[in-house]
This record gives structure tokens, sequence and C-alpha cells, in this order.
């Protein structure tokens, strides 16, 4: 896939009164690796959550995959199995097991037959490196297990783009590399992923470009050699100070 | 768990035991001690008993209870009673008399060797029977017409009993009350309503349209309407009884027949030579 | 004068007979409504947690208009004010053909619906908005995401206070003998007409309203245990 995986095009949304997303402009291209980052409360979650259409934006425009999202009568559903989403309470369904949770989109959605839909999410927990869980319930996983059976399920949809939304921030210390591990094999692979993060490490070793928002803006972007070693923002500057002092 | 349900139950069955049997003192005397008389009546029954329009509580049953039963029980304790009324039903009402709510059931109840079982009665004070009431021009005339048909009876009733033991192919819808049971006349889901011929002819005056209701038949049941009270309170039924003897004798009873049920009562229902008999005869006359 | 028991009564001539017709009238009546309570319950509760506001407002009118007026007035709302809206042959079919029964059924199923759509309502509610939004996300439509995913596990976590709702249906259903339904409380009353003796006929039923309930409420928590989630729901009194 060639070009533009995500665009957005003078972007304004507000909650109420509060102007959240404020003339957002930018664009991800197919394959590229995006790490956004900011304080808590600058939009970067509330941007993730319009390209898959969980947030409307009230002004401007996101074309996804080629597919505006603003179109009237938009069918959300099918623009949805194009984009995998990972969320930071995992949300798997606690009532199905990790093979259900994973089955259930393809064979759903896209009626994928149970043998199949069932190979794919075998391999796809093998890829994962928890195929030995295929049976347990959410609840008896640990976190970062957890995540990984969230991307697994993401990824039985054989989604064009993931969007990551702080997808080890509630996680325990030593369970957030495990994630990470699997987040940076699937960007080796050429997957477009948008991601929001804290993880500087992360950015630094596997984004292709590294996004800094606050109070709805980007304030800066650029390659995460260029954006740790000389931020260009005295906000971006303080942020990073912060976040890499510990 | 489990031990503690059986637990409860056995309990609550000793207790269901163990009240009435703590209860000796006789009638009379509770009457005496507290200086009322508590009788179970209704309240929708015109003309035995019921509210009428000024909210006052009257009726022919509670005028016998006033005017006859109270002298005599006051003769029989030498002091000065109230009546106190309390609203009973046909379900409620050997309830509320067995667990002492009540000492006397004055309303609509019918003398039956069943409930001579569980309660003593007082002489017959009334003498109606089971008939019919159907929409003018209906093809119901009396019990035989009435199979295949769906016929309203009131829960609790005789009637009912009645009809579902000579005509089993009646349809019998029973209602708790007679207001439930008369609309369900007026809309149709019944095609007859039965009840003690007295009733019916108090409930058509009452409606709005009287002349669009026939009480029709023979009666088909014979209902004596007695005072019900504790089974085996002799005194107390002598009492009551002596009340009632001494209001045929006296005529006072018929007087106060006529102004229920005289040509200008409440309910026109004119007593035959037969009923005038049969509740003379009660008194050896 | 003291009140003699006989408990005989209760097994002599018809009473057996018709305290167990009673009971299954009460079962047959108490089964259907409860069906009917259940879907009614689901769609209102549902419906009650939908971003749509027309629909929302539709659910909010049938739950507080059914269950803020008195049972045994819908009785006679279904009993006697429905059917003259119909034609003539059709009242007749009706009432040739138990509508007393289907009257009680409609009655106390919307009624106890209303009250189970508020339990519903409160069980979707306590599940985290993220698992909703989660289902969107891999693709599944509105629908799809109640069907497969809220409902599923907000029943699971509302089985007590549907249990409790439950109970009261049955013991509700009692009211359909104001409409002329013979069940359980009727014939217990049929019973005490017959034999005059009230306490007998009145224990009988009680034991048989406290068999039936007991009965529901070890089904209900047996339910509960079979569905439970691994590991999210506690289960009660294992191991």
């Amino acid at each position: 896939m060639n070009g533009q995986a995500i665009e957005f095009k003078r972007v304004n949304k507000w909650f109420g009164k509060l102007h959240v997303l404020r003339d957002i402009d930018l664009s991800i291209a197919s394959g590229e690796v995006v790490v956004v980052c900011g304080p808590s409360g600058s939009g970067k979650s509330t941007l993730i959550r319009c390209v898959n259409v969980l947030e409307r934006i009230q002004q401007g425009d996101i074309v996804v995959l080629g597919q505006s999202v603003t179109v009237p009568g938009l069918n959300l559903a099918k623009l949805r199995t194009r984009v995998g989403m990972v969320f930071q309470q995992f949300n798997l369904f606690a009532h199905m097991t990790v093979l259900q949770n994973i089955m259930l989109a393809p064979m759903r959605v896209k009626r994928v037959s149970r043998d199949e839909a069932e190979r794919t999410a075998r391999a796809l927990l093998e890829r994962v490196g928890i195929p030995h869980r295929a049976d347990s319930y959410p609840a008896n996983l640990s976190g970062g297990q957890q995540q990984r059976v969230a991307i697994a399920r993401a990824l039985a949809m054989q989604p064009d783009v993931m969007l990551f939304d702080e997808p080890t921030s509630a996680l325990d210390p030593e369970m957030i590399n495990e994630v990470l591990e699997v987040m940076t094999d699937l960007a080796r692979d050429g997957m477009t992923m948008m991601c929001v993060t804290h993880e500087m490490g992360f950015a630094r070793r596997v984004a292709h470009r590294v996004i800094f928002m606050d109070e709805g803006q980007v304030i800066e972007q650029s390659e995460p050699e260029a954006f740790f070693a000389a931020p260009k923002s005295d906000r971006t500057k303080q942020f990073l100070s912060k976040i890499l002092s510990h | 768990m489990k031990r503690w349900v059986t637990m409860f139950l056995m309990l609550a069955v000793a207790a269901a035991v163990a009240l009435p049997a703590a209860a000796q003192e006789g009638t009379l005397d509770k009457i005496k001690r507290t200086g009322v008389l508590t009788i179970g009546t209704r309240t929708g029954s015109p003309p035995f008993a019921y509210i009428d329009k000024s909210n006052n509580w009257v009726g022919f049953t509670i005028d016998l209870v006033e005017q006859l039963v109270k002298p005599a029980v006051e003769k029989e304790v030498g002091k000065a009673i109230k009546i106190e009324k309390k609203e009973s039903t046909p379900p409620t009402r050997i309830p509320l008399l067995t667990s002492n709510a009540v000492d006397l059931i004055a309303g609509t109840m019918t003398d039956t060797p069943q409930r001579r079982e569980s309660v003593d009665f007082s002489l017959t004070f009334f003498y109606t029977g089971a008939q019919f009431m159907v929409k003018k021009g209906s093809p119901i005339k009396s019990i035989n017409d009435i199979g295949g048909k769906r016929v309203a009876a009131q829960q609790g009733s005789t009637n009912a009993k009645i009809i579902r033991e000579k005509v089993p192919t009646a349809q019998l819808r029973e209602f708790p009350d007679q207001p439930a049971a008369f609309q369900a006349l007026v809309q149709g889901q019944v095609d007859a309503y039965t009840n003690d011929g007295i009733q019916l002819y108090g409930l058509k005056a009452k409606s709005p349209k009287p002349d669009d209701w026939d009480v029709v038949g023979d009666f088909y049941s014979e209902e004596p309407y007695g005072m019900a009270m504790r089974k085996g309170d002799a005194k107390f039924k002598a009492a009551v009884d002596a009340g009632l003897k001494n209001g045929f004798e006296s005529g006072k009873y018929f007087d106060l027949y006529e102004k229920w049920f005289g040509a200008k009562g409440e309910v026109p229902y004119p007593m035959t030579p037969q009923v005038k008999a049969y509740l003379m005869k009660q008194i050896g006359k | 004068m003291q009140y003699q028991f006989k408990w005989s009564v209760l097994w002599s001539g018809q009473s057996a007979g018709w305290l167990l017709q009673g009971l299954i009238t009460t079962l047959e009546l108490s089964a259907l409504a409860w069906i009917l309570a259940v879907c009614l319950g689901i769609l209102a509760g549902a419906l009650r947690t939908v971003t749509f506001a027309p629909l929302r407002a539709a659910a909010v009118f049938y739950v507080e208009f059914f269950r803020n007026v008195p049972l045994l007035v819908w009785m006679f709302f279904w009993y006697f004010g429905v059917p003259p809206l119909l034609p003539r042959v059709v009242q007749d079919w009706l009432f040739n053909h138990g509508a007393e029964f289907w009257a009680a059924v409609i009655a106390l199923g919307v009624y106890t619906g209303a009250r189970m759509s508020e339990v519903i309502r409160a069980g979707i509610l306590s599940i985290p908005r993220t698992q909703f939004e989660a289902s969107l996300a891999m693709g599944l439509t509105v629908g799809q995401a109640y069907r497969l995913i809220i409902l599923p596990i907000a029943l699971r976590l509302i089985v007590p206070p549907m249990t409790n709702e439950s109970l009261n249906l049955l013991k509700n259903s009692s009211v359909a003998l104001t409409i002329s339904v013979a069940e359980l409380t009727f014939q217990t009353r049929q019973v005490e007409t017959y034999t005059a003796k009230a306490i007998e006929a009145l224990t009988a039923g009680t034991l048989i309203y406290l068999v039936l309930c007991l009965g529901i409420a070890t089904v209900m928590s047996r339910l509960e245990r079979r569905f439970a989630i691994p590991g999210l729901i506690a289960r009660v009194g294992a191991g």
C-alpha cells in the first residue's frame, strides 16, 4: 500500500466548550510508525480515537485509507475492520476465552469459517508468544499477557492500520517490555502504526516520527533522533525533561 | 440454611396452634371487660351492609345488630356496650373470627353444614337463594340454560360450588368482589352473573340503567343468612339468638325488613309467605 | 371455642386436585409472564443506554409508565379495558378461550418487564464503556456489540437482583385472581370455601409458594455458578 494511510485536515473538536483539538494537520504514510506523546489532557488520546470514529470531529476532515470519516451515512463497521485498535485497559471480553476473543470479529464481521478463524487465532497467539493460554479466560492472565491477546485480537482482522492508545500505561513495569517487543515486531513487519505512548525508548528505537502535542495542538514533529537530541520548542523540552528524568 | 428453614416452619406452626388456645375467655366476658362488641361486616353489600352516600356504614344486618342483638348482649353483661365494625370478606371472615379480631360476623354469610364445622350460626335472619342476572333479552332463563355459557360468580361463595357440581359444562369465572363480576357482565366477558337473588336485586337497583338487567331463574340453592360466632361459645350464641328471637316476636324485625326491603326501601324485595313461615318456624311459631 | 385443626381437608375430597390445578396455572402464568418480562426488560434496559435519544425516551416512557401504576390496575386494564376495543367476534372468541389468563400474562409480563429493565440497565451501566468501544473498534455493529458482549456480561452480573424480580413475579401472579384466573391463591380460597378450614388452606398455599420460591432461588444460584465468569465474579459458596 502506497501513499497516505491517515490524513488529518484542519481538524477541530470540542467537548462542550473545551477546545480539545485545534487545527490539526497531519499525515501518516503507509508503513510509517508514528509515536504521539504529550502531557495528559493534551488531546493525544482524543486524536487517535477520532481515526476510527470512537469520537466525532466537528470541523475539518480525516481521511483513513482513502475514506473520509465525515461522509454522511458512512459504514463505520466496515472502516473499523481495516483499523485495529489496542486500548490502555486491554478490554478483553471477560466471558470469552482467549481464543474466542480473537475469533469473534473474524467470524461475526468477516464471516470467516470457524476452522479458519481458529487457525488464524492460534497462529497469532504463537506470534505474540502465548500459544499455551488459548483456552484461558482473560481474568486468569497477567496484564502483559492480556495486552498481547488484545493485540492478537486486533490483528485477527488483518487491519491496514493499527492504533495504540497508551498500551503499556496500565501495566506493571516488568510486563511493559513483553508488550513493546510485540509492537516492535509488528513495526518491523511494516505495519502502519499510530501509537500514543510515553515509552520514549520504544519511540527512539522503532518510530519513524515522533509527534508532540499540547493543549490540543501539534507543537512539534520530527524524526526520533532530532526530536530527542534537539527539541525545538520549550514545551517539548520541559515535557522531555520530566519524562526522561526517571 | 435448610435447618433454619425447618426450624422457622416448626415455630410458625407451633404459634398457629398455640395462639387460639391462649384465648380461652368467653366472648361475653370479653365484651364485659372491654365494653365493645366487634362485628365483621361488609362495605359493599347493599342493603345488608354498605357505605351509603353520606359515608355512613349502614344496612339491614347492621340495624339488626344495633337494635336487636345489642340490647340482648347488654342485658347479659349488665352494662352499655359499643358496636365496632370491621370489614370482612368471604375469604377473611372465618379467620377474623377464630383469631378473635371480631366477635360476630354480621353480613351476608350463608349458613352451611361445612361452615358449621368451624363456626356457630345464629338463627337465620334472612332467606334467599341463588339466581342469575342477565342482560335483558338473554336466552338464559334459569340454571338449565347455562351449559357452555360463561357465568361469573363471587369467589368463596356457595353458588360457584353448586354450579360446578350441577352444571360442570358451564364456564365459571370467579371474581373476588361484586363490582368486578358485574363489570364482566356489562362488558360481555360473561353471559350471566350468579349470586344470591337479593344481592342481584340490590345490584340491579344500584346500576346506572336498572332496566337493562333481568334477575331470572328459581332459587337453585337455599341461602339462609346467619350471624357467625366462634364455635362452642353457647352463652354468647344464646344472647345473640335471644335478641333475634325477640325481634321476630315483637315484630321489630319485620319493621326493619320493611325499612330496607319494603316498597320504599333501599331494595324492594317483598317477603313471601314461605320465607316468613320459615323464619317463624325457627322460634317454634 | 378453640380453632379445631383438620389437616385432612387438604388431601380429602377435591382439595388436592384444586391445589394442583392452581399450582399448574400459577406456574404457567408465571413462566409465560417471565419470558415476556425478560424480553421486554432486556429490550428496554438496553435501549435506555443507547445514544440515540428518541429510542431512549421511548424506553424511559415504558419503564416509568408501567412500573408506577399498580399491578392490579394493569390486570383490570388488560382484562376490562382492552377487549372492548376489539371487534365483537374477536371478543367472544377471546372470552371463550381464557381471555383472563392472557390478560394476566400480559399485565404481569409488561409490569415486571419495566422493573426488570431497571435491573438490566444498571447491569449494562456497570460494564466499562471501553468494553463497548472495543467491540465497535473491532468492526462489530452496535447491535452485535450489545448482543455478543454487553448483554451476556450484564446478564451474568444481574442474576441476584433478577432472582428477586422473578420471585416478586411469582408472588405477584396471585393478583390475577382479581380477574378470575384460577391460580394457586384462588384455589386456596376455594378449598377454604368448601371446607371452611381457612388456616389449613392458607398454610397449604403458603407452603407451596415457599417451596416454589426456594426452588427458583436454588435454580438461579446454580445458574449463577454455572455461568460465572472465571476470575471476574466470585463464586458463591464454592471451595
